[in-house]
């Protein structure tokens, strides 16, 4: 199965972005595909959280998904994008909700 | 091929419910999460710019984006007022209209239950709440 998540997690809870990863980590174990993951809101902070970073990193190796930053959320929060993570608008997201067979979302 | 054709050949069903935020154990949401409500305001317009079936809900603090009583000025009250160029013509308002409730007139509002509203999630490829 196809799957593409939107994440609006704040990073001042990283146990949640922790969750988020872990979920990925047990769908990939299970043969889906993660196709994208999508950062809106205060989620972009949480992907670029210290702590996270270097997971998403591995994570990015290990499903060949898209790490999608909110363009509108980058710019509020005034944040550099390392790779491998990619400014992206909603046009991307609506694209991946469209051709995966589910669309996951943690607020 | 035209343009619409290749839009409407990939069109799915969405159901996107505005709340602006998660209902506290005390029943209400301590205020409307507005960057919540912008966030999926912005994905229901861009759904519908891409030629997606959408279904816009308003349940919580989000009914507030309908009442007629709110300011028209407020940027987001003027953001859903574009909702019919982006082909959602219609929106809902979860089990929260009563004949007292006065909505904005520039929008179609109808009310939707509880059961209805799971009905259409049901049937939905895509269910997201904000």
């Amino acid at each position: 199965m196809k799957i593409s998540l939107i994440i609006r997690t704040p990073g001042t809870v990283p146990t949640q972005c922790e969750r988020v990863q872990e979920f990925i980590q047990s769908a990939v174990d299970q043969g889906h595909q993660i196709e994208q993951c999508f950062f809106q809101g205060a989620g972009v902070a949480a992907a670029l959280n210290d702590q996270t970073l270097p997971r998403w990193r591995q994570l990015a190796t290990l499903t060949g998904a898209e790490l999608l930053l909110c363009s509108q959320a980058v710019e509020a929060y005034a944040l550099a994008v390392p790779e491998p993570f990619v400014i992206a608008g909603l046009g991307a997201l609506v694209e991946s909700a469209v051709n995966a067979d589910r669309l996951v979302s943690f607020v | 091929m035209p343009i619409g054709w290749c839009l409407l050949s990939n069109s799915k069903s969405w159901l996107i419910t505005l709340a602006g935020g998660a209902p506290t154990s005390a029943g209400g949401t301590g205020g409307a999460d507005r960057t919540a409500l912008q966030a999926g305001l912005d994905l229901a317009l861009a759904a519908g710019a891409f030629g997606q079936r959408v279904t816009l809900v308003f349940a919580g603090d989000g009914v507030d984006l309908i009442k007629s009583t709110t300011d028209t000025e407020d940027p987001l009250y003027r953001l859903l007022g574009s909702a019919p160029f982006y082909d959602i013509d219609s929106v809902f308002v979860l089990d929260r209209a009563t004949p007292q409730t006065a909505f904005r007139d520039d929008l179609r509002v109808t009310a939707m239950s509880k059961t209805e509203w799971l009905a259409v999630a049901g049937e939905a490829h895509v269910v997201v709440n904000y």
